[in-house]
């Protein structure tokens, strides 16, 4: 099987729910992922170590969480911004200008505060966006099963968000979590990609991905710790698709949606 | 690093629900894993699952596997039908069986005190051992015309009771696998198919000995490159990683 020798990781939490943020524990993981070609790394932020419903104050505490783990290794590691949107416009507008202007944020990251399809709470954070000119992550799982549709986006909600946002660049995260039904409804969206993070590597998603959206629109995302990276990057490497399309899925994607040189 | 791989969790036929390759012959499956570095394999007919009758798909998967090949048998019991103990003893006599796989999320049945010991007896004298499927499809991703839900953690702990030796469970995720073994039950095995965590190898080893975890890939249902990956990446000694890569599996199967 080919090895790929570069790789960006779109969707990581060095911290989680408070491990992870030692000095030593954060080198020990960038050497772990150099071992495994992983030149980058988004930093989403230990986003749930509030609930799904953080303050203002915690919000500030993710934030500057994640701002410092970027610190330990920058040429490594890129942040994005945690919002909770319930918070309101005011709120939202503060802590997105201190993320980018201060923290050097690149992205923002959204959970499950509230569903995306709420377009009252959710279009302050699409102009912060679009004025930034920086893309949303948002955390998407298919709801037929979970049934938490009031605050959990389902694939569905994600995609009209990004109908309604055509100048906002969207990452729908985890293809796993979205499925078959979530890919289909990403179909003709240019403005939206989708990373492959999430749940056990059910076979047959990213091939699915691949046919139905091009290979272009799919990024490689582990979301460590939760998942390990190795097995993570082989759920590409893994799938049944040309050696062009894993590169671009690894790398060449994420590359070019960061603007990293 | 070249090692030895043994997949105990393997599976081979159709499958209703999902873009996955079931058209593959026993030959092609067999040549699939030994693409990805694995030398042999533990199979069980996905046909035997959605049916109340599994040993139709028992028969057809032990006639369609080579008696001398790499795939080796490991055929479905439910053990709630009607004389389910003629289909055990058929089962412990064909060739290649040493085990037998329960799925009791999907042949509807709790793992009560009075089955663990009914079916733990029974395999005992058949000379049998037995594998526990807890779950086969993440429950969030399950068709959205089915409820299955994985075998419940009390239900297991029942089963490690009263259930006889200890028993190969498949499908446990890694935060069952550490309640498991807090509440003092830690008389089993487990394939790692379900339980990921960064690190795998070296995270479930701080709960269960690696001496009784092995490779399970899932195969179809999940990428074999990437359960193979789980192991192959562990920075764990080298002796512990061939156990779980081949050892462990040879000495629970008889093999």
């Amino acid at each position: 099987m080919k090895a790929f020798s570069r790789v960006i990781d779109i969707h990581t939490h060095p911290v989680f729910f408070g491990e992870g943020a030692g000095k030593a524990e954060l080198k020990a993981l960038v050497a772990r992922a150099l071992r495994e070609g992983i030149e980058h790394m988004v930093v989403l932020g230990d986003v749930l170590k509030f609930g799904r419903l953080p303050t203002e104050a915690q919000v500030r505490t993710i934030n500057d969480e994640t701002a410092a783990v970027v610190a330990t290794a920058p040429g490594v590691f890129s942040g994005f911004c945690c919002l909770n949107p319930m918070l309101g416009e005011a709120a939202v507008a503060k802590e997105l200008a201190r993320g980018v202007n201060e923290l050097g944020f690149v992205g923002i990251k959204l959970e499950f505060s509230n569903n995306a399809r709420d377009e009252r709470v959710m279009r302050p954070v699409m102009e912060g966006a679009a004025r930034y000119n920086i893309p949303v992550l948002q955390h998407s799982w298919s709801q037929t099963n979970i049934k938490e549709r009031s605050f959990h986006s389902d694939p569905e909600d994600t995609c009209l968000l990004a109908r309604r946002h055509p100048e906002v660049r969207i990452i729908m995260a985890h293809l796993t979590g979205c499925g078959f039904r979530g890919v289909r409804a990403a179909r003709g969206l240019r403005n939206l990609w989708i990373d492959t993070s999430g749940g056990a590597p059910e076979a047959g998603l990213v091939e699915y991905a691949v046919d139905q959206l091009g290979a272009d629109r799919v990024l490689y995302g582990s979301d460590l710790p939760i998942r390990d990276l190795p097995t993570a990057i082989a759920r590409i490497t893994g799938a049944e698709i040309s050696a062009a399309d894993k590169q671009a899925i690894l790398f060449e994607n994420a590359r070019q949606l960061l603007g990293l040189s | 690093m070249s090692i030895e791989l043994l997949d105990t969790n393997a599976w081979w036929g159709p499958w209703p629900f999902a873009e996955v390759r079931t058209d593959r012959t026993p030959a092609e499956l067999a040549a699939w894993l030994k693409r990805h570095g694995i030398a042999g394999a533990w199979v069980s007919p996905l046909a035997g699952i959605w049916v109340d009758d599994p040993m139709p798909a028992n028969r057809a998967l032990r006639e369609a596997l080579p008696p001398r090949g790499k795939l080796w048998p490991l055929p479905i019991l439910n053990p709630v039908l009607p004389n389910w103990l003629d289909d055990l003893r058929e089962l412990a006599a064909m060739k290649g069986v040493t085990a037998v796989r329960l799925l009791p999320a999907y042949h509807g049945y709790r793992l009560t005190k009075g089955l663990a010991k009914d079916v733990g007896a029974a395999a005992a004298e058949a000379g049998i051992r037995l594998v526990i499927t807890v779950r086969l499809v993440d429950e969030r991703h399950e068709h959205h015309a089915v409820r299955i839900k994985p075998v419940a953690v009390a239900d297991l702990q029942t089963w490690l009771r009263e259930g006889g030796d200890m028993p190969l469970m498949q499908g446990l995720t890694r935060h069952e696998i550490d309640q498991l073994v807090a509440s003092g039950m830690n008389q089993f095995l487990s394939d790692l198919s379900f339980a990921e965590w960064q690190d795998t190898m070296t995270t479930i080893a701080r709960s269960l000995p690696l001496d009784r975890v092995m490779l399970g890939t899932l195969t179809p249902l999940h990428v074999t490159a990437a359960q193979v990956a789980k192991v192959t990446s562990s920075r764990e000694a080298a002796k512990s990683v061939a156990a779980v890569a081949a050892g462990n599996a040879r000495r629970f199967f008889g093999r």
